[in-house]
């Protein structure tokens, strides 16, 4: 499953996401850039708010108005999506591009079987009869691991486990096996026991799909299970990018840094939980400069004034001044190629990891 | 104890939002201005139609002024009697906001009573008065309405009649609203009572009745107060249908409602005015105080349903 | 699910009972049934005689008892003002009350529907924004009003439609009908949109705010987030879990609806249920009052039952007992 210098099947390129007020427009997220891979697991963590959700919005084109994308490009195998209109980014939603939400229970028509929903969705891609789309359903519950997909097809939602929903929720969300699949927050709502079946399903199902992947989580170890790389943003920003396993273990920026340390972690040593001080800023509070300054305890005096940009950080690149020595600040550009290569030696890691 | 200044930051960003509604200042001139002219009727209707003496048939059916036939001294016309319609509305006006506001305080004052008993002493007051109010809610108000009005009917002798109607109107229509005020009271009383403001004054050994008074009723006010408005018009348009159907006010001394079914005699002759006019007065009353309700019910309620 | 439906059953009986203790106590305490019947002059001898005959002398049990076996006959007793049997003028007057009712309750949902719908999904139109101040309109004004303004311009005015009676009626059986002849229908056709008036003004708003509720729903998302067509998502899932709430509240204003029939049937004078209940209420005609009562309570208990069958038709979380648990 290794691709050398895979070339990126999603490219998302300086993603500014504003909402227009009376007052003014909030910036609500700013200069995001990131690309994934074919096969490639990307996790986006931060606290909410922090705009996670919002840049998986953006890509599959369901921001809610008034919030509106102002500036960047999203690239899908290389077509540009965010300046089309809706109805073509209808056609495109199941079939190119897939979403996950959060909460089984209410993704799913209360009113409706599963088989019947399952058509739906398959007929809506797939031009299938009615027998062959359900022989297609079946397929698709087997495929997420559901047992007995005969019974279940005739199950109404409220009569499957949390797990069983999410499943459906997969199957539904890769009937017509897109390419490209926002995953948001998809085992917060389900019981821990449920969350790690889960998340090795979806991984193996996108791997076996080579779909890129868009995981979006607060939940770090969700991030140390599943995902190959990994972004942490910020009040909008991404503040640090690189390998999962880097990330989690030699964290580079303070925030991450910070997040970490705010795990509480099993073997690790008996230190007292550390809780970051203060709180995220909210939508145009954010301040000058680097917009963890305020919180950050190695800030010094150009984190007030300068806002930071990606820049190279071991194996990871992260928004932070502390790194402006050494290898010349790299532009955006380059840090794309960086973040293949580390993407690289991620897959090299997992070759031998666990699944 | 927390309620007290939430009270007034929700009184001055209620000022506010009103300038900036056209329809709720709207409303408000409207409704203002017919309740100003219905209070001042004694004084501003140019002829007084109680005064039998002044009234002549020779002037009987006249059409509104702007018409054939018609004079500025009888601007909207007159009836079969020679009675002048708009002094007839105004002061059928005040007769049916007499009505209307009167079986609404009673509602409420029936309504919160028995809302701060179930809520507060629970147990058998509770049940009975929900029981009762359950039953009650699933018939229309109207319904309710005739049956005490037909039943007084039945137990007053025929002579007095005219005299009590407008008692007996606002008795039957008092007591079909009565039950929307204790429903939310209790609600909101069931509520307040396990917070620790009341739990302190229990304690501290205040009476019950004080407290339900003085710390309870302030509190659940709000709410009421928005049912109350949306209420009036419902009460006015009630005792309007009530009167229209015979079984309200009498023509002696007709409400708006009177005046219409008397004028709906006419209406086949051609003679409209005697009908319509008074129509239009109820009609924008009714409006107006819906829609101030309405635009009051949308102000507070968020709010209050936050706390 | 069973239990269910019968416990429903059980609360339907027990109201329609205490509908029946309310109306057995109008027509023996309020006013006084022997004078009804045989006149205020009946001299003392007729009068013990009619006590006897209608059992007046008997325990208040046995005489509640013979009223609800009565009731279950469909006697309701003899009218004060015509001498003749309640469940005779019922069964003239019923007919005119239910095709009236029956023929507004449809014009009120083949208009309070589609409309609802069309104010839901475009919230921001001119045309919308027109109609919600129509509808707020058509909620306020009172119906008779509104029957009166319809007579002004229909009937004097212009002459096309009558303004009182049923017009041609045929009868089939008990039944009387107005609906199969062309007179019949120009007779209907005023109060019918009178009384639909109201309801369609609130089955459109209720249709609106419910539609645009569940609009925002996860599962609405999802399936946008899926490829599902807007058609899809608005008529099959959109459409289908508005239809409890909507029923339900439909259903609560059912009621209303006899309410407005009586005023209706005033303005129009048509000859129905709520007619007779008018002037029953001037005439302190109690028993005509008091059966009134009794068949307004089971029109009641009739709908909520219904409305709840309809709930298990629609909403399959009503019918399984208990979640199977699969392994996850």
């Amino acid at each position: 499953m290794m691709r050398p210098r895979a070339e990126p099947l999603l490219r998302v390129d300086q993603l500014r996401i504003e909402l227009p007020t009376r007052r003014g427009a909030l910036v609500a997220v700013d200069q995001v850039t990131f690309a994934i891979a074919a096969g490639e697991v990307l996790g986006l963590i931060g606290e909410s708010g922090a705009g996670k959700s919002l840049t998986g919005a953006a890509i599959i084109g369901m921001l809610e108005p008034p919030l509106r994308v102002a500036a960047g490009e999203i690239r899908l195998a290389g077509r540009r999506l965010d300046d089309l209109p809706d109805k073509a980014m209808q056609r495109l939603r199941g079939r190119e591009i897939g979403a996950i939400f959060q909460d089984p229970l209410t993704s799913l028509d209360p009113l409706y079987t599963v088989g019947a929903q399952l058509i739906e969705t398959i007929r809506t891609h797939l031009d299938l009869g009615v027998a062959e789309a359900r022989r297609h359903a079946l397929d698709l519950l087997r495929e997420v691991g559901i047992a007995g997909p005969e019974q279940r097809f005739h199950h109404y939602p409220h009569q499957l486990s949390g797990g069983m929903r999410q499943r459906v929720v997969i199957a539904l969300a890769l009937a017509a096996k897109p390419s490209c699949i926002i995953a948001d927050e998809p085992t917060t709502a389900l019981d821990v026991s449920v969350q790690g079946h889960i998340l090795a399903l979806l991984r193996r199902l996108c791997r076996e799909n080579a779909a890129a992947v868009l995981l979006v989580t607060h939940d770090l170890r969700v991030i140390a299970q599943t995902a190959d790389r990994a972004a942490v943003m910020y009040a909008g920003r991404i503040v640090e990018i690189g390998p999962a396993r880097a990330i989690i273990d030699a964290p580079q920026h303070p925030y991450t840094a910070a997040l970490m340390q705010a795990i509480p972690r099993i073997g690790g040593r008996g230190d007292r939980m550390r809780q970051i001080e203060g709180t995220m800023p909210r939508l145009g509070e954010v301040p000058q400069g680097c917009p963890f300054h305020p919180r950050c305890p190695s800030a010094f005096d150009r984190c007030r004034r300068e806002r930071p940009e990606l820049m190279p950080a071991g194996t990871s690149a992260a928004a932070c001044w502390l790194f402006a020595g050494g290898t010349a600040a790299a532009g955006v550009g380059e840090i794309s190629e960086y973040d293949a290569a580390g993407s690289e030696m991620v897959a090299t890691l997992a070759k031998a990891d666990r699944v | 104890m927390a309620p007290q200044p939430r009270r007034r930051l929700r009184d001055s960003d209620l000022l506010w939002r009103f300038r900036r509604s056209p329809v709720a200042i709207g409303a408000v001139t409207l409704a203002a201005g017919i309740i100003l002219a219905a209070l001042m009727a004694p004084w501003l209707a140019p002829h007084d139609p109680r005064d039998l003496a002044s009234v002549s048939l020779l002037d009987a059916s006249d059409p509104p002024a702007w018409l054939d036939g018609g004079s500025w001294q009888y601007p909207l016309g007159t009836d079969g009697q020679g009675r002048d319609v708009l002094s007839a509305i105004l002061f059928g006006a005040r007769l049916s906001l007499t009505v209307g506001v009167a079986a609404v305080a009673i509602a409420v004052v029936v309504g919160v009573g028995l809302g701060l008993l179930a809520g507060w002493r629970g147990g058998i007051a509770d049940s009975a008065i929900m029981r009762l109010a359950d039953v009650q809610l699933s018939f229309p108000a109207i319904l309710i309405a005739l049956l005490i009005d037909g039943v007084a009917r039945s137990v007053l002798p025929r002579h007095a009649q005219s005299e009590t109607a407008a008692a007996v109107l606002i008795a039957a229509i008092a007591s079909s609203f009565w039950v929307q005020y204790a429903r939310t009271v209790r609600g909101l009383t069931l509520v307040e009572r396990g917070k620790e403001y009341i739990q302190a004054a229990r304690v501290s050994g205040v009476r019950p009745a004080a407290i339900v008074l003085g710390h309870l009723l302030p509190n659940v006010m709000g709410p009421v107060l928005v049912l109350a408005t949306i209420n009036l018009a419902l009460a006015i348009l009630t005792e309007a249908t009530l009167s229209f159907l015979g079984v309200g006010l009498p023509p002696t001394q007709p409400s708006l409602g009177t005046l219409i079914r008397v004028g709906d005699d006419f209406l086949l002759s051609g003679d409209w005015w005697i009908a319509i006019f008074p129509g239009l007065v109820l009609a924008g009353l009714i409006l107006s105080v819906n829609l101030i309700g309405d635009w009051l019910r949308e102000t507070l309620d968020p709010r209050l349903r936050g706390t | 699910m069973i239990a269910f439906l019968l416990h429903r059953l059980c609360q339907g009986v027990l109201v329609l009972l205490a509908i029946a203790l309310i109306a057995f106590a109008l027509f023996n305490y309020v006013g006084d049934p022997v004078s009804g019947i045989a006149g205020q002059d009946a001299g003392l001898a007729d009068r013990a005689r009619l006590r006897q005959e209608l059992g007046l002398d008997d325990g208040v049990a046995i005489r509640f008892g013979r009223f609800v076996a009565g009731l279950a006959r469909g006697d309701f007793g003899v009218s004060y003002q015509e001498a003749r049997p309640v469940g005779q003028i019922i069964r003239e007057k019923l007919p005119a009350t239910l095709e009236l009712s029956a023929v507004a309750a449809l014009i009120a949902a083949a208009a309070g529907v589609p409309l609802g719908i069309y104010t839901a999904l475009h919230r921001r139109g001119r045309l919308a924004r027109a109609l919600l101040a129509l509808s707020l309109m058509g909620v306020s004004l009172p119906t008779f009003l509104i029957g009166i303004l319809l007579i002004l311009v229909f009937s004097v005015w212009l002459r096309w439609l009558p303004s009182f009676g049923r017009g041609g009626v045929v009868a089939i059986g008990w039944w009387t009908t107005g609906l199969l002849t062309v007179a019949g229908w120009r007779a209907i056709l005023l109060p019918a949109l009178t009384l639909a008036l109201f309801q369609t003004a609130l089955i459109m708003r209720l249709v609106r705010a419910e539609m645009i509720e569940v609009l925002r729903a996860d599962f609405i998302r999802f399936g946008r987030a899926r490829g599902l067509t807007a058609r899809a998502l608005n008529f099959g899932h959109a459409l289908k879990n508005i239809l409890v709430p909507v029923i339900t509240i439909g259903g609560l204003q059912l009621g209303s609806t006899i309410a407005f029939a009586i005023i209706t049937e005033t303005v129009f004078q048509w000859p129905g249920m709520g007619l007779m209940f008018i002037q029953a209420v001037t005439f302190a005609d109690i028993p005509i009052m008091a059966a009134y009562l009794v068949l307004v309570g089971l029109f009641f208990v009739t709908i909520n039952l219904t409305t709840d069958l309809l709930y298990l038709a629609i909403d399959p979380r009503l019918r399984v007992e208990r979640a199977r648990i699969g392994f996850g």
